[in-house]
């Protein structure tokens, strides 16, 4: 039941609250065992300071009051002792050798005792004792400090003239101190009050001091939190400011970490998806360039065939302005293509056919390169497409099959039908694709050749096969080659 | 509850009872205040006596070392063994015995004072369970040879802590007058009376005398008295010649075996049951000499007559 209450209160409480409560609990627990065993120590210094006080009046007594003993001298006697008394003195009595008590001085609060035993304290041979009593309750009552008083001893009237002056000491009585313990129990208690005051000022401070902590340290926790709640509402630029060393400060370098592979990812997603709007955006600048380029080829045409000589110096100059403004309409038209090649009409293209005049454009090529050219034409048919288009296809395909064999290979161009499709494949024993490489290679502007390639050619393909309806595949093994596999609906 | 005297009687009437001495059982204790010299030289004089009368040596000799916890054990012994006779030597010795011992007769030797200790009632007769050999050289005869040494004085002075030395110094006064000496007798209530005590009677009187009094003559008193009476040119008669070897011009002196001789003489005279002990008086030295200490005599001008010279034991 209490269980209960106990644990879902204790649910209920937020780390930080359960911190400070543990963190209290610890301080004060500290705080009391420090206190109690504070407490024994004083009692037992005390109770030592008393029975060593005790012990130090006797023997002063002892040493002082030979004189007022042996004269018999009561005044010097009370003189002498009365000085010595304190408070801690419950009584001091002087007795003499036979045990009757001489002389006694009362303090303010008398211990009452047995004087049998008191007597019998005196006829005993030792020099000096000390005895504690205790209250039935266990609490010290009393400590009887006993010391003997001696004086020299006479030398025997003979002796005077022997000069054997060594007659030694005799007793001469005893003094008989009572120190008053209650009084060290009150002290005792007056200073566990002070003490318990201060114990609570100490707990109040340590608490504060807990809870300032606890707050520090709380700070990034929250923090930390709060960035969470700003990462799923979908906040990711928020970065956790925490530079703490400790777990708290590990733990916020990682949610960062772990923000900025998020941003990154999404920033690709982004990117991706701007490529794909920019790509269409640059099909329309597209048309717009192309119109000046045409223009500035004009102009160059009649500036070189009108108002030059074919021997002026600029010509060559012209000339590769001339490739170069080629050179842009051509990306261009790419461009332009990729994005738009759903608007090109289509018609219906005998492959076998379109595949040849490709073979053939690029023949002569292959044999200068002693490359092998090996064709298994097992089947045909008609798609519908833009003849054009399918011939770049087929030219893109072959173009990178001769690119991959660094300097002797072989090309196999296959077809054949499965189903209702026809397919086209292109298989080089060239360097083949990395494996990482193998997902990027339809993107648009990924290229290994450097500036000799613009990273189109795949790209454009596989926009245009889509484009048909068909699927273009691929299948690569790094130093051993690749295949380029297309199929394609037919008629 | 028997009267002291009572039991002394029965005790007396006891010893008469004994029908013959035994020789064999005749026990005799020695108990020594403690163990110096005069007092063995004592115990010797006592055997000494003991071996011509055909008696056995003392059976036992107790030296309790000035310490009433070794007299205890000695005491078991004397309970058990139940001596004849105890013979002490020495004040401390002897007051012990007699505290504790009351039915055995307690001859002591080598006791200086025992009337103004209280141990005998007086020389004459000693009273109770006591008797001995005590040290005192008659007043009279310390004075005799004051007078030797000084035939012209006038002036004996003496320090004395009347408590402790009064009655000593009162019979010496009369002495004195009778001698036609005047003593003059300076009180001395504690130490720091000494100095001006000494300063007041040095001045008036031509030979210092003294008396065993523990309040004058402590130990580091002693030297000072003693070179005082250098100063003031006083001849000094010091207690022992203890005193003379220290500085003190001379003093009388006993011969410490014979002090034992005597006190084994009255143990005879107790065992053989010819005298009853309460009847027999306290001996006093019967051979007195005279110390002398040269250096100090010519140090303050005093020319000692030859006669005294002659059979003194000299220091130099
Ligand atoms: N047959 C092949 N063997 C090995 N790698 C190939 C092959 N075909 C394409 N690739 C890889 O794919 C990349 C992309 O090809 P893609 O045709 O799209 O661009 P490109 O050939 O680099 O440049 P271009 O735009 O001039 O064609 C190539 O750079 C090449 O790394
Ligand atoms: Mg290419």
């Amino acid at each position: 039941m209490t269980e209960n209450i106990v644990s879902r209160f204790w649910a209920g409480l937020s780390l930080v609250q359960k911190s400070i409560i543990v963190g209290s609990v610890l301080f004060i627990a500290n705080a009391a065992a420090f206190t109690i065993s504070f407490g024994n120590i004083q009692e037992r210094y005390q109770i030592n300071f008393l029975e060593e006080a005790g012990t130090a009046i006797a023997k002063t007594i002892g040493e002082s009051s030979k004189f007022g003993i042996i004269t018999r001298n009561w005044d010097i006697l009370s003189a002498q002792v009365q000085g010595l008394l304190t408070g801690n003195i419950s009584s001091i009595t002087i007795l003499d050798v036979g045990g009757n008590p001489l002389f006694e001085i009362t303090g303010s609060e008398r211990v009452v005792l047995d004087d049998a035993a008191v007597r019998q304290k005196t006829l005993s041979e030792s020099p000096s004792s000390t005895e504690r009593l205790f209250d039935p309750n266990g609490s010290l009552h009393a400590i009887i400090v006993s010391q003997m008083i001696e004086s020299e001893k006479r030398p025997a009237r003979e002796e005077i003239g022997l000069f054997t002056e060594k007659a030694g000491k005799e007793r001469i009585g005893t003094v008989i101190v009572v120190m008053n313990a209650r009084q060290v129990y009150r002290e005792l208690a007056e200073s566990r009050k002070t003490f318990f005051y201060l114990g609570l000022l100490a707990i109040a401070v340590g608490i504060s001091i807990i809870v300032i902590f606890v707050e520090f340290t709380a700070r990034p926790l929250k923090k930390l939190v709060i960035a969470t709640q700003k990462v799923a509402d979908g906040d990711l630029g928020y970065k956790v400011e925490i530079d703490t060393k400790d777990e708290i400060g590990t733990l916020a370098s990682s949610f960062n970490t772990m923000l900025e592979r998020l941003k990154e990812t999404q920033e690709k997603l982004v990117m991706t998806e701007r490529l794909a709007a920019s790509g269409r955006l640059a099909a329309d600048v597209a048309h717009e360039i192309n119109n000046p380029l045409a223009i500035m080829k004009n102009y160059i045409y009649l500036m070189r065939k009108k108002r030059m000589k074919e021997d002026d110096p600029n010509q060559p100059t012209l000339t590769i302005i001339d490739g170069e403004i080629d050179r842009i309409s051509r990306i261009i038209t790419q461009f332009t293509d990729f994005y738009r090649g759903y608007q090109i009409p289509l018609e219906e293209v005998e492959i076998l056919g379109t595949l040849k005049e490709v073979i053939e454009f690029y023949r002569g090529k292959l044999k200068e390169r002693d490359i092998l050219l090996e064709e298994r034409m097992m089947g045909s048919g008609k798609v519908l497409a833009n003849r054009d288009k399918l011939k770049q296809v087929f030219l893109n395909l072959v173009k990178n099959a001769e690119e991959a064999i660094p300097e002797e290979g072989k090309i196999i161009i296959e077809t054949g039908r499965e189903g209702g499709r026809i397919r086209v494949s292109v298989t080089d024993t060239g360097t083949g694709i990395k494996a990482e490489d193998i997902g990027r290679i339809f993107d648009p502007f990924f290229t290994t050749k450097g500036v000799k390639g613009f990273g189109l050619g795949l790209s454009v393909t596989y926009g245009i096969i889509k484009n048909l309806g068909g699927d273009i595949e691929v299948a690569s093994e790094a130093g051993k080659g690749t295949t380029f596999k297309v199929m394609m609906p037919t008629i | 509850m028997p009267t002291l005297n009572a039991k002394i009687l029965m005790s007396g009437l006891l010893l008469l009872m004994l029908p013959s001495i035994s020789h064999s059982n005749d026990l005799i204790f020695a108990v020594k205040s403690s163990g110096i010299e005069p007092y063995n030289l004592a115990l010797k004089g006592a055997q000494e006596v003991f071996k011509a009368k055909g008696l056995g040596s003392v059976v036992k000799v107790y030296d309790i070392k000035g310490d009433a916890s070794i007299w205890k054990e000695a005491l078991k012994d004397i309970k058990e063994e139940r001596p004849k006779v105890i013979m002490t030597f020495g004040t401390v010795a002897t007051e012990l015995a007699m505290k504790d011992v009351r039915d055995t007769p307690i001859v002591f030797s080598t006791v200086l004072n025992p009337e103004e200790s209280g141990i005998v009632n007086s020389l004459a007769s000693p009273g109770g369970n006591v008797t001995g050999a005590s040290l005192d050289i008659p007043v009279e005869t310390q004075f005799s040879y004051i007078l030797d040494m000084v035939p012209a004085v006038k002036k004996v002075g003496v320090l004395y802590n009347p408590k402790e030395t009064g009655l000593i110094v009162e019979r010496a006064m009369a002495t004195a007058d009778r001698m036609q000496i005047q003593l003059i007798a300076e009180p001395v209530n504690s130490e720091t009376d000494l100095p001006m005590a000494i300063d007041r009677l040095f001045r008036q009187v031509d030979v210092l005398w003294s008396v065993a009094d523990a309040t004058v003559f402590s130990l580091p008193a002693i030297q000072k008295i003693i070179v005082e009476a250098i100063r003031y040119k006083v001849p000094f008669m010091g207690i022992s010649p203890s005193f003379v070897k220290a500085g003190a011009l001379f003093s009388v002196k006993w011969d410490d075996i014979d002090i034992g001789r005597q006190a084994g003489e009255a143990v005879v005279k107790i065992i053989s049951g010819s005298e009853n002990i309460s009847d027999i008086p306290v001996a006093t030295p019967r051979e007195v000499s005279i110390s002398i200490n040269a250096r100090t005599a010519s140090t303050i001008g005093l020319t000692i007559p030859d006669k005294i010279l002659k059979r003194a034991e000299v220091f130099k």
